[in-house]
């Protein structure tokens, strides 16, 4: 349902990423990992068209993404980039409602069917109890499951998370990572995120995208990859133990 | 339903702020004169109505300009007075006039032309540092050195010119609301119900890029576009005002920002009640200013950038405490 073709993006003589390639099937969990400045981000948002490559092409539902209407990416597509301050006062429910846009027209008044999928997306990600709270009156944890509700009220095929839990205490860290674990399991959402959470990513069985230095080192099935893979990935000697849920029995260890 | 409360009593202070704001000013014609009945109630006529009409609507469109600015740029210090479009809106204005435009252009629709394009081009340079830099900082540090320049051309131009025009140029370092009549109503009308329409359909819009411009993007919107025609909406709010005016400062900045937090910016009564408010607070100022000294009378800007000032500071301090 989307494949990168060859996607190559520089600022000015700096190459950022260059030749990357890979395809995400429906129910996919797609990890991207690397080191800092490896080029995660640019890509993620090539793909999501925020940004236009500059070589090579992202295919999405048989089309290329750059021939899409903004719109209509949305409505099959999410993205959500890492939000860190937060100067508006919104309410959670209405956040969330901002994630059914691409189906409003402009002057319309909310409709049922817009309400009943923020229910139903509120109620998924555990949020229905704050929904009359400002956004700025929520923890880290919480105000990233909201924007997540808000991602699956466009009710995308696909959604691509871009560091999700950055910032985030251990517990609610974990949190996010068994809603998405649910999301993909129970509701079928094909996931692609980049995060450093090797040890979750692993378990949540994903398909794992090694970039370095804006190329891709490796790619691999959860259940494929080494250490020797983590260690060249990111340059530095790691220590390893068996993880009693793991299929691979890898956890990262400094 | 306390809601409602509010909104009501908020129309009914406002229609009779409006009403007595007509009556409230000085019967004195000059130091030595009391003036008659007749002379009175022209001067209810034809001044002070056009005037209090005019300052509501300014008052208005100043705090949506505000809103709208604040949202973009997603900082509460940003509005058009601080990053520098209502000076750039004022050194178009004193260009019209040092170039001798007002021969070849009327005043009532020229002026505004100029204004609106040194409104314009401040919000696109401004603009464009925001968008090669993430630092709000540094953005509203170019929105004030931009203001800077502009006030020193305008002073400039008043130092090489005539006394005449000079004097005229006066209004454009701040703003005062003397001299309004009937015809300045009939520009300040239509600018006011077609951007007030543009503003209150770009509602959803917004609210999203008050969150981030990634996330509105995300969710469909254009970024862009929206961006730019707010933009330009915002310019010829800010042209038009100022044009009639001057700059008025701090309205913008206030009462968006009070509303936002006693309504939350995604009621549906924010942006009307921001206009409303807003409205009322220049109203009161105004008639503050006309009075306070009386018989002369004061520029408003005053007024508002002295209660305006503290406000900043207010925030400023909030900010600081706020990031610790």
């Amino acid at each position: 349902m989307l494949e990168i073709k060859n996607i190559g993006y520089s600022v000015g003589e700096k190459e950022i990423i260059k030749d990357i390639s890979f395809s995400v099937n429906d129910g996919d969990i797609v990890s991207i990992i690397g080191a800092n400045g490896s080029g995660k981000s640019t890509l993620m948002k090539v793909i999501s068209n925020m940004i236009k490559a500059k070589s090579g092409e992202v295919i999405l539902f048989n089309k290329r993404v750059i021939d899409y209407k903004r719109i209509d990416i949305a409505k099959v597509m999410s993205y959500l980039s890492q939000i860190n301050d937060v100067f508006i006062n919104l309410t959670v429910e209405s956040v969330v409602l901002s994630g059914r846009y691409p189906y409003f027209s402009r002057l319309s008044s909310v409709k049922k069917i817009d309400m009943d999928i923020v229910e139903k997306m509120m109620d998924l990600t555990n949020i229905t109890d704050m929904r009359y709270r400002k956004i700025s009156s929520l923890s880290g944890g919480e105000r990233q499951r909201v924007f997540i509700a808000s991602s699956l009220a466009q009710e995308a095929k696909i959604i691509l998370l871009d560091e999700p839990t950055v910032y985030l205490d251990p517990r609610s860290n974990q949190e996010i990572f068994d809603l998405l674990k649910r999301l993909n399991k129970d509701e079928g959402i094909t996931i692609v995120i980049v995060s450093h959470d090797i040890n979750n990513l692993l378990l949540l069985n994903s398909r794992f995208i090694g970039l370095r230095n804006g190329e891709i080192l490796f790619k691999r099935e959860s259940n494929q990859i080494t250490d020797k893979d983590l260690n060249d990935l990111y340059e530095y000697k790691f220590n390893y133990v068996h993880h009693p849920k793991a299929i691979n029995n890898i956890q990262l260890l400094p | 339903m306390r809601l409602y409360i509010t909104i009501l009593l908020t129309l009914i202070i406002s229609v009779s702020i409006l009403l007595s704001a007509v009556f409230i000013g000085s019967d004195y014609s000059s130091l030595v004169d009391k003036i008659t009945s007749e002379q009175l109630r022209s001067i209810i006529i034809n001044v002070r109505l056009p005037r209090v009409i005019a300052s509501f609507f300014i008052g208005g469109i100043l705090a949506l300009g505000g809103l709208v600015f604040q949202s973009l740029f997603r900082n509460p210090l940003a509005t058009p007075y601080t990053l520098g479009s209502a000076s750039g809106a004022s050194f178009g204005a004193a260009l019209y006039y040092a170039l001798g435009m007002s021969s070849i252009f009327p005043t009532l629709y020229g002026a505004p032309i100029f204004t609106f394009l040194g409104a314009f081009l401040t919000v696109i340079v401004v603009s464009l540092v925001s968008r090669a830099s993430r630092d709000n900082n540094i953005v509203l540090l170019m929105g004030v050195a931009l203001s800077f320049i502009f006030s020193s051309l305008i002073m400039f131009i008043q130092y090489v010119t005539d006394l005449h025009l000079s004097q005229q140029l006066l209004r454009f370092t701040f703003g005062a609301m003397d001299g309004i009549t009937y015809s300045h109503l009939i520009l300040l009308f239509p600018v006011c119900a077609i951007t007030f329409f543009i503003i209150v359909s770009f509602r959803r819009e917004i609210n999203m890029i008050s969150i981030s411009d990634e996330f509105a993007s995300s969710r469909g919107v254009n970024v862009d576009n929206i961006k730019i025609t707010l933009y330009i909406v915002v310019s010829i709010m800010i042209g038009t005002v100022v044009s009639i005016a001057g700059p008025i400062g701090f309205v913008g900045m206030m009462i968006p920002h009070i509303m936002r937090s006693f309504l939350g910016s995604d009621s549906k009564y924010f942006i009307y009640m921001t206009f409303i408010v807003g409205g009322l607070f220049l109203t009161i100022c105004d008639t503050v200013s006309r009075i306070i000294i009386s018989p002369i009378q004061l520029p408003v800007g005053i007024v508002t950038s002295m209660i305006g000032g503290t406000f900043f500071i207010f925030l400023l301090i909030n900010n600081i405490r706020r990031s610790n």
